[in-house]
């Protein structure tokens, strides 16, 4: 489903050249759920990014679904990501002036869908994240777990083939973070999502089917 | 998508309430600052009633006349040369010694030089703007008068209420009927209506009310008066001094070619010949100046005291131009630095709505509509605050007898600009933090 040949990031300055990632070679499975660890700054969440088409490589070839998509110019990456790809980010980074259902239906603004979709598919998310009753909540008004699991729901409501979690728990407790993982592997087992995550957490990358470690940019 | 943008754009505002009052604030006072100087400009010089041939008028108020005498400097230079004195002299004509005078017209030269001009298709010689006490019921009234002759009321289209103008009859017949304005009416008579015929005294004579006139509402001496009563009611010589005396002149130029006019008053008065010192107090004037001008360049020429009045008007239109541009230019860099740290501060949801899908232009659309609708409600607050301050200033007279307008015209293209710069500050900051990484966008907390 997701294939990366020869990944390399290189990131230059005037004086200085240096390797974020080196010649990384990937291939992931529909369904996967697959983690990705490795100590700060060995090159995860550029690796990640990558994968979401959030960055471009500096040399390689990604393809995904069939599709190969380093290649794709601005616009083309802009939909693709929409219509295939689900992020959920650390910090969550939910827009506070918007209500939760407005946040949960942000993806679907850039779909040509009515009003009345994109509440219902919304509502589903949320629903399908047990955040029905906080609809019409902000954003400052919710916990730090029910604010990820808003996160989740706005990842899943354009229905993408793939969620990519940048250390989705690892701004919670354990308790918080455990449901946030038992959500994720909910959606893996029973909508078949494929999903990427990176963690810092051993006991959360052991939850999942495959393991990868990076160190200083490389595949270990 | 538009309606979650307007529901953001309002949230964002009322949270961020220090940036939208400071963004509001600056708005609607360019705006109200901008309309009340087109306001202004438009009311003191629009054409519109009693001057809606403003563009076809030469104003000629006032004469100027120098006696310019040649002088000669002389300057002796020393020097020792191998010990012996020697001595040099040198000498320097100027023309500096000019003793000048202006003052209004007199009737008799009036009468006998600019009675017939060919470029010319009308013209009033007027004494504008005599003051007279008056009391009614113990109430002192201070009444202006201005003396007109029958073409008066043809050049300056006053609205008449009731009655007549005055006209050649009552100025050949050197009648005491006077045109009035309903301000004048109401304070003198209780009342605009049936006062046709009642007598008025005024400086100890009795005037026949013959007609009730609209006041102007502009600043202009030739129109400012509130009591209007025939010229040849005055003595012939009435305050004369060779040329000089207490009138004023106003020609309608043929065809609105106002240039010919100005050209063939120059013509005439250069074959003026000077007068004698003794009718003149003993100088000898020996260079006679008309100063014809259109009602603007009068006002720039006082505004500036440069001697071409031509030029005093371009200089008054640029700094016009000048402050209206600073006026708006201002305020718009302002808020482009305003908008600027706003924006950022909604980096992460710039990284956000991209990673989601959306391509720059929607981030650029997003924003952009966001200052539209800030610009919007602060272009509302502004014509608001127009709307007050014109009608403070027409109640209270704070113009004198100047009467703004509020022109919807106007006010629709202020309206536009105000768009406009909403559209550049909102565009500038836009576009920069649209084209940000998304992973960059993403790292602001």
């Amino acid at each position: 489903m997701i294939t990366l040949q020869n990944i390399n990031k290189l990131y230059r300055t005037d004086t200085i050249e240096t390797t974020a990632l080196n010649n990384i070679n990937l291939q992931v499975d529909e369904g996967e759920f697959l983690s990705i660890m490795g100590p700060s700054g060995c090159g995860k969440s550029t690796l990640l990014n990558i994968i979401g088409l959030l960055d471009e490589p500096s040399n390689g070839k990604i393809e995904i679904k069939g599709h190969t998509v380093s290649n794709y110019h601005t616009k083309e990456t802009a939909k693709f990501r929409n219509e295939h790809l689900g992020f959920i980010f650390q910090s969550f980074h939910l827009i506070p002036e918007l209500s939760v259902i407005d946040n949960v239906q942000l993806p679907l603004l850039y779909r040509n869908l009515s009003q009345k979709e994109r509440n219902q598919m919304a509502s589903v998310a949320l629903e399908s994240v047990g955040l029905n009753n906080r609809m019409e909540h902000f954003p400052s008004q919710l916990s730090g777990g029910q604010k990820q699991r808003v996160a989740i729901a706005r990842a899943i409501v354009g229905k993408p083939s793939i969620i990519l979690a940048d250390e989705p728990t690892g701004n919670l407790d354990s308790v918080m973070g455990n449901e946030i993982m038992n959500i994720l592997l909910q959606l893996n087992q029973e909508n078949k999502t494929t999903i990427i995550m990176v963690t810092h957490d051993e006991n959360m990358a052991h939850k999942t089917h495959r393991l990868m470690r990076l160190y200083d940019g490389r595949q270990l | 998508m538009f309606s979650n943008y307007l529901k953001l754009a309002l949230r964002v505002l009322h949270r961020n309430k220090f940036f939208t009052g400071i963004s509001l604030f600056g708005i609607s006072f360019t705006l109200t600052i901008l309309m009340l100087m087109v306001a202004f400009l438009h009311s003191q010089f629009g054409a519109k009633n009693p001057v809606s041939k403003t563009d076809d008028l030469i104003y000629m108020r006032h004469l100027k006349m120098a006696m310019v005498q040649n002088d000669t400097i002389w300057a002796k230079d020393s020097t020792q040369v191998e010990g012996i004195w020697k001595y040099d002299s040198t000498f320097q004509n100027v023309n500096n010694n000019t003793s000048t005078s202006i003052s209004w017209y007199g009737k008799k030269f009036l009468d006998s030089y600019f009675r017939q001009l060919h470029s010319a298709e009308k013209f009033t010689f007027i004494v504008p703007s005599s003051k007279f006490n008056v009391y009614i019921n113990s109430v002192k009234l201070d009444i202006t008068t201005s003396y007109v002759d029958e073409q008066y009321f043809d050049i300056f289209d006053f609205k008449l209420l009731e009655g007549n103008f005055i006209s050649k009859a009552d100025v050949d017949q050197k009648a005491y009927m006077a045109v009035i304005t309903s301000e004048l009416a109401k304070k003198y008579f209780g009342s605009t209506n049936g006062i046709i015929g009642k007598q008025m005294l005024v400086d100890g004579k009795n005037f026949t009310v013959k007609g009730v006139i609209e006041k102007a509402k502009m600043v202009n001496l030739a129109i400012n008066g509130q009591l209007f009563v025939p010229s040849s009611i005055l003595p012939d010589d009435v305050y004369e001094t060779g040329y000089f005396g207490n009138y004023m002149a106003v020609f309608l130029a043929k065809n609105g070619n106002i240039d010919a006019v100005k050209a063939e008053i120059k013509d005439i008065v250069s074959r003026v010949p000077f007068l004698d010192p003794s009718r003149t107090n003993g100088i000898a004037y020996n260079q006679i100046e008309a100063m014809p001008y259109t009602f603007q360049e009068s006002v720039a020429k006082e505004t500036f005291y440069m001697d071409d009045a031509s030029v005093s008007l371009f200089y008054l239109r640029w700094i016009v131009f000048a402050l209206i541009s600073i006026f708006i230019l201002v305020p718009t860099l302002n808020l482009i630095n305003l908008n600027m740290s706003r924006i950022m501060d909604r980096s992460a949801e710039i990284g956000v709505r991209k990673a989601f899908g959306a391509d720059s232009n929607g981030i650029l659309i997003q924003f952009i509509f966001e200052n539209i609708i800030l610009t919007f409600i602060g272009g509302l607050l502004g014509m608001i605050f127009t709307i007050l301050l014109i009608r403070l200033s027409n109640n209270l007279h704070l113009l004198g007898e100047l009467v703004l307008e509020f022109d919807i015209l106007f006010f629709a293209l202020s309206f536009f600009i105000t768009i406009l710069f909403g559209i550049i500050s909102g565009f500038i900051p836009a576009s920069k933090m649209a084209k940000v990484h998304i992973v960059e966008a993403l790292k602001y907390k």
